[in-house]
């Protein structure tokens, strides 16, 4: 049965492609490779035309027809077109390039109506469009996409474009007024549509290329992939971003996109740019109440997480990150376990795209999280790009060694493209004018953009009807200062005496600030405010965050990050010590819970007031204010499992406090988030401190307790010896009728284990049933469990291996009782051990069970144990490839090459824990 | 360092050395549990490379740290180290080693040896009253070894001492009761992937007296 031909008139945009000078080439190259090029060509341009959402109709010899609006028309066909139309030339010429070939393509595009047929092989589109297509395409220079009046007219929202001229076009009486295509120059239909000076995208089409080509192959392979963009300040990489999420914007494929950037104020509040990540994909803003942010989670785990079960386990976990009030607080790998499995969840969803900016101010937390990601998310579509100055690249935890990391420095560009630049965006920039700024701008851009950005200011250049920038006074001699600093500081000195002072008060803020943030620090007229804002927008020295999906949509923000710093140094110590007390009085009323989510800004805000306050009556209020701030930042920094930003925090409380024991109490908690992040040195330097401070005061029971910290530290550097000594000498320092008990239990299963350590296993016995006795005395869960595992250990090496397994079984009830999922885990570990040496059943259930507490907290050394001894149990069970297939994955998860070795000596070494 | 033991099982013994030079910080480590644990797996290599020398002075590293570091009997290190040291010092021969080996871990106390090694004790010494010349108790300990490995489900080691029994009847010319043990086991090495081991049994299957027997295959039982 044959179906017959229906056609109809349909609203389409019709794209045509060839290759310019193909004919000569391909007589001059061997016909195999002629071949081989050609297809590459034809695999290129259909993939272009997919990607955004077209329809390659036919390839006629080297010429390839798309269309847009068949079988389904969108409203925005037309851009997809021409944005798929300027991607060809581009990826033509760069393609001629990887083959040693100059290879252009030339691109033309019409919009209207056409008829359209069902018939495959008639083709679906027919009529006096196509062959108009075609021939505007002939009309097209090399590596040019020309269009019609009608596809311009639909496009130029989003489309910057050149007059092209009227052109004669066989089969058309009159001649066509047609546009060249230059540039996207906003998201689709014209959002985002920046309205500042937007200089052309020069120099950095390799990279671009790179970028999109890494973000398909994500995509495509379900892979994750970190883009590390690095560069210094001016050089381009914000650019980069802008210009990748044109044309991620500009796909037909829907890609799920997010950005956040690391705060530059005090020391990063800790994860802020994931969470303005996951604000943005659920729709809460900064400012909603608590119950409001709540409910949006609820809603948004619900549109984005199919699985209750997996809802369950995300919702809390970002929740804490939000900083909602959370029934119970978690610990860092179980934190990070559950942001990674949202953004798992979204990736299953459509590709998802990550974009951080400015990593070098980035919290140590948020680095560590990155690298978590890409370790434990390999097999999804997780695309990061990463913007940093050089000093980011230098951040630890983030493994630039790995496979899915790709580094992209950027360098600075030549002077013949900054020239390029300079000229696309003043039209008649006298010669020598030109070459002075090209000279000075030492191929950074953003300083060119700047220079030209203050000829704007003076009114030395005015944007013409044609849209471009023409002088419009005498240049007269150009005087720019040296240096982007310099630059930017006489910029601001160039401001009226109102702007200026405002753009200093907004400097304290930061990068980005509401409107009512900036009424907060000002001590300007606020009537006249929104003029000022106004002028500084127009002027280019701050703009309006236009992002839909960001939370700060609405917000203000300096153009260039620099532009804040510059401005920050203008301001006196006066004044700097008022704005920055405004400024954290107003972010306490601005958030919710006393701005408790910004508690770390709060406080460096207040401790930069007490800083200048010098010899003022308030110092000593400002120092107590500044201390209390602190000690909120590091519980909030604890509470969502970034222990580095914690332990910054009370160490500065520690310095700032001027009671003795509080500064003792703060340089204890330091060293407890030091050994939580596993910085042993750092934990133990805090805990000596302490100890000694405790003591010089007389404060013996304190002294012991930290004692036991202390000891845990000297015990991980493998010292356990000396821990010996110093719990010894601890527990002989305390009234043993008059001490706490959960101090004295402690200690002695402290010492239990540092004794069997370090080799005195006939003395460790002691000890270990002394902490039993007490803590089962005085209901103490941590030390009874504790010391149980340690007793079912020696238990073991006695050859007593009923008590062994009785009393791991003990512990692991207690574990379970109380919540003590590390410590549960690691006794499922011992009792796999122990079941898999003694050759009882139950082995593989308890690898499977410690499997699956190590995954679920993110805990990778025991994760790396655990599967070592289920891969034992399957070789004795004759399950040889099962155990290869987990060996295989536990090695390829790996960092490096070395990390398999660590994470097996970890294993090890956790069995005795 | 399991991949390296799993490799060496399965023959690939330049894999396997890959995998354990991955891991050589490990043998100078202060931690009692990676030097043995270390000591064990290289002779587990060395064994495949038929480097029996290395193989048996690994093992014995591999069992004399574990002891004197006092981890006890049950550790695994001595699980993987004892029957590679067994079977290194009758590759060698080093049958008096062998002894001493078996003397090392019958003077503990019974409950501290688990099934596996009581199990291997048994096979080690019905391998070295065989290698003597004598049949004294071999027949006996290598069946209740095989029982032992059977009931613990244990495959390879069944096969093992399965294959060992085959090789002790053949020789004592019982070759009709050979051939059912051998074909046991090179259908469970078949299965397993354990090339050396199947290369062996297989021999054994198509030597003279088996084949002059009828072979394997008539029986049935491959």
């Amino acid at each position: 049965v044959v179906a017959s031909a229906t056609t109809e008139l349909r609203h389409v945009s019709v794209l045509f492609c060839d290759l310019v000078g193909f004919t000569p080439l391909a007589e001059s190259k061997d016909p195999e490779d002629v071949r081989e090029l050609l297809s590459g060509y034809f695999e290129l341009a259909r993939a272009i035309v997919f990607r955004y959402g077209g329809l390659v109709e036919k390839f006629i010899g080297d010429a390839v027809m798309a269309v847009w609006g068949v079988p389904v028309a969108k409203e925005d066909d037309a851009e997809r077109a021409v944005r798929a139309g300027l991607e060809l030339v581009s990826a033509v010429a760069d393609y001629g390039k990887e083959h040693d070939t100059d290879l252009k393509a030339r691109v033309g595009i019409v919009t209207g109506g056409v008829a359209t047929t069902e018939t495959p092989e008639e083709g679906m589109v027919i009529g006096d469009r196509v062959n108009t297509a075609a021939r505007i395409q002939s009309a097209a220079p090399p590596g040019c996409c020309y269009v019609d009046e009608t596809t311009r007219a639909a496009t130029a929202v989003a489309i910057a474009y050149a007059d092209a001229g009227k052109h004669e076009v066989k089969g058309k009486a009159e001649p066509v007024h047609l546009h060249q295509a230059t540039r996207v120059v906003a998201a689709i239909a014209g959002s985002q549509r920046s309205g500042v000076l937007e200089a052309p995208f020069s120099g950095r089409d390799h990279e671009l290329r790179l970028v999109k080509e890494l973000f398909h192959a994500s995509a495509e392979r379900h892979s994750a992939r970190l883009v590390l963009v690095s560069g210094v300040a001016g050089v381009g990489k914000s650019r980069l971003a802008w210009e990748f999420f044109k044309y991620i914007d500009g796909l037909a494929g829907d890609v799920l996109w997010h950005a956040g950037r690391c705060l530059s104020y005090g020391e990063g509040v800790s994860y802020w740019a994931l969470s303005e990540m996951v604000r943005a994909r659920l729709q809460i803003s900064e400012e909603d109440p608590q119950e409001v942010a709540a409910e949006r989670l609820r809603t948004g785990l619900e549109r984005w997480i199919p699985d209750p079960a997996d809802r369950e386990f995300i919702a809390p976990r970002l929740g804490q990150l939000l900083g909602l009030p959370t029934a119970q607080v978690l610990a860092r790998e179980e934190l990070f376990s559950g942001w990674r499995l949202f953004f798992e969840r979204l990736a299953e969803h459509e590709p998802v795209v990550m974009v951080i900016e400015d990593l070098q101010w980035a919290d140590a937390g948020m680095v560590d999280f990155l690298d978590h990601l890409l370790e434990w998310s390999g097999d999804h579509a997780l695309f990061l790009l990463v913007l940093t100055r050089p000093e980011g690249t230098e951040k630890r935890g983030l493994v630039l060694s790995r496979r899915s990391v790709t580094a992209l420095p950027l360098d600075p560009l030549s002077d013949e493209v900054i020239g390029e630049l300079l000229d696309g965006l003043v039209a008649d920039l006298p010669a020598l004018a030109r070459a002075s700024i090209i000279e000075r701008a030492e191929g950074i851009p953003l300083y060119a953009v700047e220079t030209v950005r203050s000829l704007l200011d003076k009114g030395i250049l005015a944007k013409g009807s044609d849209g471009a920038l023409h002088l419009v006074e005498e240049l007269g001699t150009l005087e720019i200062p040296p240096g982007l600093t310099a630059l930017i500081a006489s910029r601001l000195d160039a401001l009226s005496p109102d702007e200026r002072r405002l753009v200093k008060e907004c400097s304290v803020l930061g990068g980005s600030f509401p409107r009512q943030a900036i009424e907060a620090v000002t001590d300007g007229d606020p009537s006249e405010l929104d003029e000022i804002l106004s002028s500084l927008v127009r002027k280019e020295v701050l703009t309006v965050r236009a992002d839909k999906l960001s939370p700060e949509r609405g917000q203000y923000a300096f153009t260039q990050s620099l532009i804040r710093s510059v401005a920050y140094d203008m301001l006196t110590r006066a004044e700097r010590k008022a704005r920055h007390l405004r400024t954290a009085a107003h972010l306490r009323g601005a958030f919710p819970d006393e701005g408790a989510e910004v508690s770390e800004v709060i406080a460096a805000h207040l401790n930069d007031a007490y800083k200048v306050a010098g010899d003022d009556p308030d110092a000593g209020e400002l120092r107590a204010k500044a201390k209390a701030a602190y000690v909120i930042a590091a519980e909030r920094a604890e509470s969502v499992g970034a222990p580095e930003a914690a332990e910054s925090a009370y160490l500065t409380a520690a310095d700032l406090s001027s009671d003795d024991a509080e500064r003792a109490h703060l340089t204890e908690r330091a060293g407890q988030m030091a050994q939580l992040a596993g910085f042993y040195e750092r934990a133990l330097g805090c805990f000596e401190t302490a100890v000694a401070a405790h003591r010089a005061d007389g404060r013996g029971i304190d002294a012991a307790r930290v004692t036991t910290w202390l000891a845990g530290s000297i015990n991980s550097l493998g010292h356990g010896e000396q821990a010996v000594v110093l719990l010894r000498e601890a527990l002989a320092s305390l009234d043993l009728t008059t001490a706490p008990p959960e101090v004295v239990a402690e200690l002695q299963m402290r010492l239990g284990g540092a004794l069997y350590f370090s080799g005195h296993r006939d003395e460790a016995a002691e000890p270990i049933e002394q902490a039993l006795t007490l803590a089962q005395h005085y209901e103490l869960a941590e030390p009874l469990a504790g010391a149980l595992n340690f007793k079912a250990i020696l238990f073991l090496t006695l050859g007593r291996l009923e008590e062994a397994r009785l009393n791991f079984e003990g512990s692991l009830v207690v574990a379970r009782r109380h919540g003590l999922t590390d410590r549960e885990m690691i006794v499922e570990g011992n009792l796999a051990d122990l079941c898999m040496t003694l050759d009882l059943p139950g082995a593989e259930d308890h690898c499977e069970a410690m499997l699956a507490l190590a995954r679920r907290g993110g805990a990778r050394d025991n994760e790396a144990f655990a599967a070592q001894n289920l891969m034992y149990v399957l070789m004795m069970a004759g399950r040889l490839d099962e155990a290869y297939r987990l060996g295989t994955t536990v090695l390829q998860s790996g960092a490096d090459e070395s990390c398999p070795a660590i994470s097996f000596i970890c294993a090890w070494r956790s069995w005795t824990r | 360092l399991r991949l390296a033991l799993l490799d060496a099982l399965r023959g690939h013994a330049g894999s396997a050395r890959q995998h354990l030079s991955r891991c050589g910080a490990w043998a100078a480590s202060d931690d009692v549990q990676s030097r043995s644990g270390y000591a064990a797996t290289e002779s587990g290599v060395a064994l495949a490379e038929e480097d029996f020398r290395l193989a048996l002075e690994a093992a014995l590293r591999a069992i004399g740290e574990s002891l004197r570091g006092g981890i006890g009997l049950a550790h695994e290190a001595i699980r993987l180290a004892f029957p590679c040291a067994v079977d290194a010092a009758m590759a060698i021969p080093d049958l008096d080693e062998a002894d001493r080996l078996v003397e090392l871990l019958t003077s503990r106390p019974p409950g501290e040896i688990p099934p596996f090694l009581r199990a291997q004790i048994r096979r080690a010494r019905s391998l070295s009253t065989a290698a003597r010349g004598s049949d004294e108790g071999v027949e006996e300990g290598l069946l209740t070894a095989e029982e032992v490995f059977r009931d613990l489900g244990y495959p390879y080691w069944t096969a093992r001492v399965q294959l060992d029994l085959a090789e002790w009847l053949t020789a004592q010319a019982r070759v009709g009761e050979a051939v059912e043990h051998a074909g046991e086991a090179a259908a469970t090495f078949e299965r397993l992937g354990t090339q050396p081991m199947l290369v062996r049994a297989r021999a054994l299957c198509e030597s003279d007296a088996v084949v002059a027997f009828g072979g394997v295959e008539s029986r049935g039982t491959g």
